[in-house]
């Protein structure tokens, strides 16, 4: 509007004011609203994410750019993001130890990994004392657990400013209040949704603290612990700590001989980084590039700031989701609801023999709850009643199996001490030790320190002190019962030491012939850095072959068993079921670039092509998992058994081999799919 | 129906701000009226809610620029306190409520030819001035980044 130009006109405006100011008051509100959903829902624009990184699976796409400079550690990687991850999921966060010797690559990729979470998320304990760690991140709080802090600031001035005589009455009434404040006075530490990550062993008050958080024993736990919180010398006498953060633990101490390593061991999923001389190669070829070439060049070449950007942006997305999940759910205890199909299936499959197991079999069922979370835009949803379920695919199971390496909670490479020196070792010799005259003679077959140091000398190429390989390798076999020692008959000095395992080789329960072990597929398909275990693999080799489109049906049946009165059912069952309101599945999988190459298609050929591609294109429908119904829409029930059964793509698929057949199993239940088949089409 | 006759000043937009500034800081209140009514809500308010307590003084004696007593004008008093929030709570800094009812149906008139950016603009730079008037510095340090005005009946 141009006010300059009507100085000398004189207009008649008739205005109704109440008219006026309602209009203001909608318009404001209005644009309170607008600017109120930017706020809440758009923080980051998942499509436009998508086109960016060209991918829509954005867990794989952080690992991928975390891989640029973190070299030969795929399995630690996930475990390491999954684990950050799991902290926004309140329910059940997982805890992680990373135990290796000194220099072999713990803190950092740690550090590259947690670089890409909020800033805020992220507590480095380090080695902060007990002290640090409450005057830090805690806040006062009243018996109710609500912030007293800025009351207090302000009685505190209050105070201040009455000075004069006449106002002694009302300053004695404000100290009192402020008395009693800090009588029921507690100091909060609220860890809910974060990461604390010990890149040092913590002190044992801080450790004594985060213990039972930890354990998960309870969401809430309050210690006796003195808190001076002003100079006055007014101090809290309770510590109250709120939450269950993820924890990733980094250790180069000889765990075994550290009085929290029982303690530890049992609060964490063990793991360490891989120790091979291609790591090695690779990260001095890193090392290199990183101080050799310019900036720009690195930029290009290694990791660039726009990809450091995205990942970020990536893991924003998947907490936004999480969090978004979990309003819409609306749980009281924020529990976001997960259907493993192969629930059973899995759970037979793994071993229950000890208590060890039972901690085993519990990680890895929480590591099934939090992959398909975060993996949420690829999974199918389940709606049952009001809830809505993430089902977790056979893909699922193969990423937990693949970094969930071992079963005792020992460290990778002991393990891997256990089976190429020491076994090695051992199965080498054909009788018991004899000093070099043959007066003296061993009562069983077993190997001594040295011969030990020796032969790790000999495989390995580096040398290590007999007190080392004692204090780092014998001590921990022994706590788990793999080997046992004894006094040498022949220098009451030295012991013999010889495995209690007899094979360790056939640890797997399973046997089967070497060439069906070579030809496994490698449970992660990115490289052969991975680590796997080949127990899992045939675990989910087993599985894979269970899974049809019938015990996919019979497990939709056991859920249906508690939710539909059969007695209601009116017409033919499947019509039923998927138009049932209360139960059903809803496609959450959008393949945006089959879908783009569909309209590029059509967008380049003419139109006298187009007939024969739109035939073409009906073929490929067929296939693809959107033609038969639009995005986020309902799917039937053969659509969903049809679907979930494909997904996992391995050479084991693929090759059928007969033998394998002894590791199928037949459903009980006789298929009722044929009624679908006609049903669905 | 307000007829507004002859109505051939209508002001620059760069004269908005000012136009209300002065119509907001003529508004007059019973302090003693006020405090009874924030009693009466201390009194009933809920156990766990945060306040901030209104009797708490502040030195102003630095940078005295109050041109007059500010216990009976409405907005001065509201924005002095508001200054006070600021220095506690910076990011919590709630918005700033002008009424309806306090500005005259020019400036109705004016606002209602406005976008709501504009509008948005124009009351925080009116409520900023008020605020500038009592401490310059201190609003400018505290809460001027993040206050919001919003319109009220």
């Amino acid at each position: 509007m141009s006010y300059d130009d009507n100085e000398d006109k004189e207009e008649d405006i008739s205005i109704d004011v109440d008219k006026l100011k309602q209009q203001l008051i909608v318009n404001q509100e209005k644009s309170l609203q607008e600017q109120q959903f930017s706020q809440e829902n758009i923080i980051i624009n998942e499509e436009e994410l998508i086109h960016q990184i060209n991918n829509n699976d954005f867990i794989e796409y952080v690992i991928q750019i975390v891989k640029k400079t973190v070299k030969c550690g795929d399995s630690l990687i996930r475990q390491i993001l999954y684990t950050g991850l799991s902290s926004y999921i309140v329910d059940d966060p997982i805890n992680l130890g990373i135990m290796a010797p000194s220099s072999e690559g713990k803190t950092y990729p740690v550090e590259e990994c947690i670089k890409f979470f909020p800033r805020e998320d992220v507590y480095k304990v380090g080695s902060m004392s007990a002290k640090a760690l409450v005057r830090d991140k805690g806040i006062l709080v009243d018996t109710r657990l609500n912030p007293i802090e800025e009351k207090l600031k302000q009685l505190k001035k209050q105070v201040n400013r009455l000075s004069k005589k006449s106002q002694e009455e009302e300053k004695e009434e404000k100290l009192e209040e402020i008395e009693e404040l800090y009588k029921d006075a507690k100091t909060l530490i609220d860890l809910r949704g974060k990461i604390l990550v010990f890149l040092e062993p913590p002190h044992k008050e801080v450790w004594e603290i985060l213990k039972p958080i930890l354990s998960h024993d309870s969401y809430e736990i309050e210690y006796p612990f003195v808190n001076q919180t002003d100079k006055d010398g007014h101090e809290t006498k309770k510590v109250v700590v709120i939450g269950w953060p993820s924890c990733i633990f980094c250790s180069a101490r000889d765990e075994s001989k550290w009085e929290m390593w029982a303690e530890v061991k049992s609060r964490f999923l063990t793991s360490s980084p891989n120790m091979i001389p291609q790591k090695y190669l690779e990260s001095t070829k890193l090392i290199a590039a990183r101080k050799g070439l310019p900036n720009l060049i690195q930029q290009q070449t290694i990791i660039s700031d726009i990809e450091i950007k995205l990942a970020k942006e990536c893991i924003l997305l998947i907490k936004q989701k999480i969090n978004d999940l979990r309003i819409k759910n609306n749980n009281a205890d924020g529990k976001i609801s997960v259907w493993i199909p192969y629930a059973q299936l899995l759970q037979s499959e793994l071993p229950s023999n000890k208590g060890t197991d039972v901690r085993l079999v519990k990680r890895i069922f929480s590591l099934l709850n939090i992959v398909p979370i975060v993996k949420l835009n690829l999974r199918n949803l389940l709606v049952l009643e009001k809830e809505i379920s993430i089902i977790a695919d056979l893909q699922d199971l193969k990423e937990v199996l693949s970094i969930t390496q071992n079963f005792e909670g020992i460290p990778e490479y002991k393990i891997d001490y256990f089976y190429n020196i020491f076994s090695s070792l051992y199965n080498s010799k054909t009788e018991p030790n004899s000093n070099t005259d043959n007066t003296k003679k061993e009562e069983r077959k077993g190997v001594t320190v040295r011969q030990l140091c020796e032969y790790f000398k000999e495989k390995k190429g580096k040398s290590i002190s007999t007190d080392n390989m004692k204090k780092t390798y014998l001590n921990e076999l022994i706590n788990n019962g793999l080997i046992d020692y004894e006094s040498s008959k022949i220098d009451s000095r030295q012991y013999i030491y010889y495995p209690v395992v007899e094979s360790p080789k056939n640890l797997p329960s399973i046997t089967f012939n070497n060439n069906h072990i070579d030809n496994i597929s490698p449970l992660s398909n990115l490289n052969q850095f991975d680590n796997f275990s080949h127990l899992h693999n045939i675990i989910f080799e087993k599985i894979i072959k269970s899974a049809d489109e019938n015990w996919i049906f019979s497990e939709i049946m056991k859920l249906l068993r508690y939710r539909i009165d059969s007695a209601n059912i009116r017409g033919p069952f499947a019509d039923y079921l998927n138009n049932h309101e209360k139960f059903k599945f809803i496609k959450n999988n959008p393949c945006f670039y089959t879908v783009d190459k569909e309209e590029e298609k059509q967008s380049i050929v003419s139109e006298d092509d187009r007939k024969e591609t739109s035939l073409n294109s009906e073929k490929e429908k067929e296939y693809c998992c959107c033609y038969n119904t639009p995005i986020n829409d309902r799917m039937t029930i053969r659509q969903f058994t049809k679907k979930y059964i494909e997904n996992p793509q391995t050479r084991f698929d693929i090759e059928r081999n007969p033998n394998n057949a002894l590791f199928g199993k037949i459903s009980p239940i006789i298929s009722n799919l044929p009624q679908f088949d006609v049903k669905d089409s | 129906m307000t007829k507004i006759r002859k109505i051939n000043n209508r002001y620059t937009f760069s004269a908005i701000p000012d136009k209300i500034k002065k119509e907001l800081a003529v508004i007059k209140f019973d302090l003693d009226e006020y405090v009874k009514e924030i009693e009466k809500y201390k009194n009933n308010r809920p156990y766990n809610q945060f306040y901030y307590d209104y009797d708490l003084e502040l030195d102003f004696s630095e940078n005295p620029k109050i041109p007059f007593d500010i216990n009976d004008r409405w907005y001065y008093y509201k924005a002095y306190h508001y200054l006070k929030l600021g220095l506690f709570l910076r990011k919590d800094a709630p918005p700033f409520k002008v009424s309806l009812s306090h500005l005259s149906p020019e400036i109705l008139f004016e606002l209602s030819q406005l976008d709501d950016k504009d509008i948005k603009f124009v009351l925080k730079q009116s409520v900023g001035r008020i605020f500038e008037d009592i401490n310059f510095d201190l609003y400018h340090n505290s809460i001027s980044d993040k206050l919001e005005v919003l319109l009220v009946i």
